[in-house]
């Protein structure tokens, strides 16, 4: 999501979707109504395959409302949809195939079962496909209070190695041991991606998060790592905060945090903190993205697939998943779509009337969906 | 609950004695009676907020006499740090402390102050009510839950190692042992100051031999306290939930690097480490209140201090030592002070010095 992104701004601002060239409304009116055109190959509208995976819990609510948005506005994508839960060992191998195909993947939450003997399934579609980098995009939406102002802030999280290697064992009964594996080669290309991120968003400061003074070793070894990248980007500001100072300061004054790169467990917690105070899981999107492949899903708390009562009432908010569905477009390089499903999305948003029970509404999952889809231009 | 709350909530600065006990003491306080009583005043500000806490005892007729230990300028062979075997001694004797901010002296061959405090004395759980106060604007009003953290393993155990050139591992330890510990604590601290529910905050999907042995440690000794209800909770949504509604929760209890972030993000939503309590349980009925924050070298001395965390640091020692009527008068004392607004120290944003803050305390009591 380009927060600084023009055409946006000056669709919220003109008054109708009507194709007269100039605006009426005099806020708009010293710029033309469109940015530079976006040039396609020919051939890039052939419709590109994506790999949907509806998960548990409100996971099919919440897919199906992407499907049906995506329908309205005829994008040039196609699902392939494969049934994966929580509880399976392993992900279906021909799961893997079909990401692997298409490259692109749209999913919504696998809950794991807690102590159980399963591992987590999004975590083992994570290093499959080594996914190395999870972003996280945290903002205000206008239109939806929330207790803090000037929210923007992108955490990017090392996704495949750290706290969670799985690597426990038990030495004696009683007493179990668990490896935290940093390897210099993760925090790298981890640091490497948040600084190109950061450099192709136009984005002024990247914060690394560690716990350096307890873990020398391990956290002194990713900052390390951090350290030598940020020479490359030298203008781009580079600093270094504790974790527990980090949570600290986002409660007490967010809008001093740009990008945020932490290592895997500190990134679960930033992530959810971040999204809390910026207005909650339902809304903040999210992804995945390795070399050759990227999954869109819920961007913190993956594993949250809510509660039986919501999939009963069909409550759940589809937006954390239309606005990652943006970003897939994005991604794509479909970004006129983009483009106008983030806009009727905020739209929705900032009126107010049809808002799920998490952003303080009444509405069902079917009711959001089609007030996006009657704004849609 | 709730009518608790709003009881709490409507009467300004009427605060029961059940918000801050830290534990039931071993204890006989038959009055008269002189308690000895550890103090580390500790280094930059510290020796500053330790005298109005002094200052505070004494107008407030606190039958406790200080003993007075200071960091040291050598190592001492004995404890490895600069912290003499005597000032350690005397915490063992005492059985109650309370410590200043202590800046770490830079170097090798010393341990740092804290892990010597923490190793030599077994403080094995980390206690920090964090409650709005009133009159103190945050963004949150409704703050009033407890933290309560294993200190002594889990991932802050030290034990790391370069295997290869490039790649390094962190052992991460959890015991039956002291999980059940800090489990105990925190079930006998709900139900000796009249909490509800305990939560236990884990990663168990993810970690789930080291997080579900500390669940499993924390589901029996739930079965020991019917009273008190028992919810377990992932981090990710604790993180979320505390962040959006810090109303729903009591008492939080945890490992050692969660409870790190945990209660320094609770700290956050009440305004700040200058103005949170915290407390460290030793075994054998140790405690040792602290205030939590630096030592604030750039404004040492100079008379701007905020001594409201070291206050209701002490004030939880008190209810240790089950000095009930007196914890509580100094502490609506405090809360009385900063709710006014008259005298308050720059960082509450007022232009208070440390004397006329201290000394509007007293007036209080």
């Amino acid at each position: 999501m380009a927060r600084r992104s023009t055409p946006l701004l000056r669709r919220l601002l003109a008054p109708s979707p009507s194709p007269s060239p100039y605006p009426s409304t005099p806020l708009a009116g010293a710029v033309s109504r469109r940015t530079v055109t976006y040039m396609p190959r020919p051939g890039d509208g052939a419709p590109r395959g994506v790999t949907l995976i509806p998960g548990d819990g409100i996971g099919p609510l919440v897919t199906g409302a992407v499907r049906q948005v995506m329908e309205a506005m005829h994008a040039p994508v196609y699902f392939e949809t494969y049934e994966v839960h929580g509880d399976m060992p392993t992900v279906p191998a021909e799961v893997i195939e079909s990401i692997r195909r298409n490259k692109v993947c749209l999913k919504g939450g696998l809950a794991t079962p807690v102590g159980g003997g399963v591992s987590s399934l999004n975590v083992q579609l994570r290093k499959e496909l080594d996914l190395y980098a999870a972003l996280v995009n945290c903002f205000n939406l206008p239109g939806l209070p929330t207790r803090h102002d000037n929210v923007d802030i992108v955490v990017i999280r090392e996704n495949t190695e750290g706290e969670y290697s799985g690597l426990e064992h038990e030495v004696v009964p009683g007493v179990v041991e668990s490896l935290k594996v940093i390897t210099k080669f993760c925090s790298e290309r981890i640091a490497k991606y948040a600084f190109e991120y950061a450099y192709l968003n136009n984005r002024k400061k990247v914060t690394a998060v560690h716990k350096a003074n307890i873990m020398k070793l391990a956290d002194g070894l990713f900052l390390e790592s951090c350290r030598e990248v940020a020479k490359k980007y030298p203008g781009i500001q580079y600093n270094e905060i504790i974790v527990d100072n980090c949570c600290m300061q986002l409660v007490a004054k967010p809008e001093q945090f740009d990008v945020m790169v932490t290592p895997n467990l500190y990134g679960n917690l930033v992530a959810n903190v971040a999204a809390g105070i910026a207005g909650g899981t339902g809304v903040m999107p999210g992804g995945n993205v390795g070399q050759d492949h990227a999954i869109f899903e819920q961007g913190a708390s993956a594993g949250n697939v809510g509660n039986e009562k919501i999939v009963e009432k069909k409550r759940a908010n589809p937006v954390v998943l239309l606005l990652s569905s943006a970003m897939m477009l994005r991604h794509l390089q479909f970004p006129s779509f983009a483009d106008r499903l983030e806009t009727a999305v905020k739209r929705v948003i900032a009126e107010g009337k049809y808002r799920t029970k998490d952003l303080g509404g009444t509405s069902t999952t079917q009711e959001v969906t089609d007030a996006v889809i009657a704004k849609l231009g | 609950m709730a009518l608790r709350r709003l009881l709490q909530g409507s009467v300004l600065p009427r605060v029961t004695g059940r918000a801050l006990a830290p534990a039931v003491a071993p204890f006989s306080t038959e009055s008269g009676e002189t308690i000895r009583a550890t103090l580390f005043p500790g280094d930059g500000i510290g020796p500053e907020i330790a005298e109005s806490v002094k200052q505070v005892f004494n107008v407030a007729g606190v039958p406790i006499e200080w003993e007075e230990h200071y960091v040291g300028t050598e190592v001492d062979p004995r404890t490895e740090s600069f912290l003499t075997w005597e000032s350690l001694e005397s915490v063992r004797r005492n059985k109650v402390g309370l410590k200043g901010p202590m800046a770490t002296p830079i170097g090798k061959g010393h341990r740092s102050l804290n892990l010597t405090l923490r190793k030599e004395l077994g403080l094995y759980a980390n206690v920090r009510p964090c409650n709005s106060l009133p009159g103190y604007k945050t963004r949150y009003d409704d703050v009033n839950l407890v933290t309560i953290r294993e200190n002594t393993e889990g991932e802050y155990s030290g034990l790391e190692h370069q295997v290869v050139r490039g790649v390094v591992e962190s052992l991460k330890i959890i015991t039956r042992q002291a999980s059940l510990r800090v489990a105990e604590y925190a079930f006998h601290y709900a139900k000796a100051n009249g909490r509800e529910r305990v939560s236990a905050i884990h990663k168990a999907n993810i970690m789930r031999k080291t997080d579900g042995l500390f669940l499993k440690c924390c589901r029996e000794v739930a079965e020991k306290y019917p009273e008190i209800q028992y919810e377990e909770v992932i981090i990710d949504n604790c993180c979320m939930t505390l962040v959006k509604n810090p109303g729903l929760f009591d008492v939080l209890v945890m490992p050692n690097l969660y409870g790190d972030i945990i209660s320094d993000l609770c700290a956050g939503l009440i305004g700040g480490l200058g103005l949170t309590p915290s407390c460290n349980i030793g075994e054998g009925g140790i405690c040792l209140a602290e205030a939590v924050h630096g030592s604030a070298p750039d404004i040492a001395g100079k008379n701007l201090a905020n001594p409201t965390a070291l206050m209701l640091s002490a004030v939880m020692m008190l209810r240790h030592l089950q000095f009930n009527d007196k914890a509580d008068r100094i502490h609506n004392a405090i809360l009385q002070t900063i709710a006014e607004g008259k005298y308050r120290t720059t960082d509450l944003g007022g232009k208070a010095s440390t004397s006329e803050f201290t000394k509007a305390v007293c007036d209080h009591i």
